[in-house]
């Protein structure tokens, strides 16, 4: 996923200048999550693909709940 | 004022049952119930229709208005932390749905094409759709959801001259465990039809526009199973990722129709599209449902921006989409089966609201 890095980035900076371009609305409370949802999403993006790679956070959730309890 | 007829929410409920089933856990169904597995399917749709009925009964108590609305105006702490915990289970299944549909499309149709590209180019057709509305996404899934579940109910005929009925025998060779193993698998994803109350109040959503909905969709997922059953038998079946896919890919209508897939595809897609739509549609609704100094239209792009950064950072491959099949269970006995129940038991109107004149109304 580190390559996909900058390509990630560059469509998150797309969909918010789309966001800011079809923004009609003038309630400041909805322009700070939108704009808030879409930081967390570069912020998530940076991280998944540079600080770790390699994480499969389903995958760890599971074989610690299979410890835990039995699953089918 | 959006008004969405019972008929395009019935299609919109045959959409949930039906769309996630097709690509997530067919084939865990068919390994787990081997030849009996289409009696899974049954013993999910028994399973999976209670959260209805208590979604129905519940909703019938605030006419006119959806969950959120109800949540938010009955219990204002406790009913917006359980809208919260909604809307993050519909933002997981929506992150799931989108990872799944992009890995589809890579697997079988654009093996070359960037995962981005192809999430982008869904990203934009959802989100157009979901900020036209409930009515516009109604309409589009009404349309596309008809003629796909036809063309479900030709599949038998078309197959007829492939199956072979000993591929379901023995039956209960191993007992009853594996059709329980089976339907535990499927049980999470044809229950997701419990959307519907928070998309739509009652009479719009009722028992039997939801009923019809679900049975609709449970028949399209046994048509699909038996024929995958009957045309591939279980050992084969089980050894593709989407079954359902590969027996439709057996059909052969003369020379000139010799993929009846991609046009089969090319149905089922808007309607899989319409459905992430809806998933954005829930979470920026019941957000400004709850907060009325949100706007619902404005949350949808930043939402679906969201739940595609999210789909490739939780889910990496198909085998991270099976382990969490196998979490789902877990978490649909808490949101289809434990919340209904606590909103069936403790929501109920207020004195002063069951007196009151019911807000405006949103569907007809």
């Amino acid at each position: 996923m580190k390559n996909d890095l900058w390509s990630g980035l560059a469509v998150i900076a797309l969909l918010f200048a789309l966001q800011v371009s079809l923004q009609r609305n003038e309630r400041p409370a909805t322009k700070w999550l939108g704009g808030g949802l879409m930081a967390l999403g570069a912020a998530l993006w940076v991280v998944f693909s540079v600080g770790i790679p390699a994480a499969k956070p389903v995958g760890l959730f599971m074989a610690w709940l299979e410890q835990l309890i039995p699953i089918p | 004022m959006e008004v969405i007829s019972r008929r395009q929410l019935m299609l919109t409920g045959t959409s949930f049952v039906l769309n996630a089933t097709l690509l997530g856990p067919l084939v865990q169904v068919i390994q787990k119930g081997g030849t009996d597995a289409w009696m899974s399917v049954l013993v999910a749709a028994l399973a999976a229709f209670l959260p209805v009925w208590m979604l129905a009964a519940t909703a019938k108590r605030f006419p006119d208005r959806d969950l959120f609305q109800a949540l938010a105006d009955r219990h204002p702490v406790a009913g917006r932390i359980i809208g919260f915990l909604y809307i993050g289970y519909f933002f997981f299944l929506l992150c799931r749905d989108y990872r799944m549909m992009v890995l589809f499309i890579n697997i079988t149709l654009l093996e070359f094409t960037p995962l981005l590209v192809v999430a982008l180019l869904i990203l934009l057709c959802a989100v157009y759709m979901a900020r036209g509305g409930l009515e516009v996404t109604a309409r589009v899934t009404e349309l596309w959801m008809f003629t796909f579940a036809v063309s479900i109910f030709l599949l038998p005929l078309l197959l007829a001259s492939e199956m072979k009925i000993h591929h379901v025998f023995p039956m209960l060779y191993d007992g009853f465990a594996p059709v329980l193993h089976g339907a535990w698998y499927l049980f999470p994803f044809v229950g997701e039809i419990i959307a519907l109350p928070f998309l739509a109040g009652f009479p719009t959503f009722g028992l039997k526009s939801g009923a019809k909905g679900f049975w609709l969709g449970i028949a399209c997922i046994f048509i699909l199973l038996a024929c995958s059953l009957l045309v591939l038998g279980a050992s084969v079946a089980s050894r593709f990722n989407f079954p359902a896919y590969e027996v439709v890919r057996l059909i052969q209508l003369t020379d000139f129709l010799d993929r009846l897939e991609l046009p089969l595809v090319a149905i089922w897609m808007p309607t899989m599209i319409a459905k992430l739509a809806f998933g954005m549609l829930i979470a920026g609704r019941g957000l400004s449902r709850m907060f009325p100094a949100l706007s619902e239209r404005e949350l949808i792009l930043p939402f679906g921006t969201l739940a595609v950064v999210c789909s490739f950072a939780l889910f990496r491959d198909l085998t991270e989409m099976l382990l969490v099949n196998r979490l789902l269970p877990f978490v649909a006995l808490v949101f289809q089966i434990g919340l209904p129940l606590v909103l069936l038991l403790a929501l109920r109107p207020g004195r002063r609201q069951t007196g009151r004149a019911p807000q405006p109304a949103r569907t007809k």
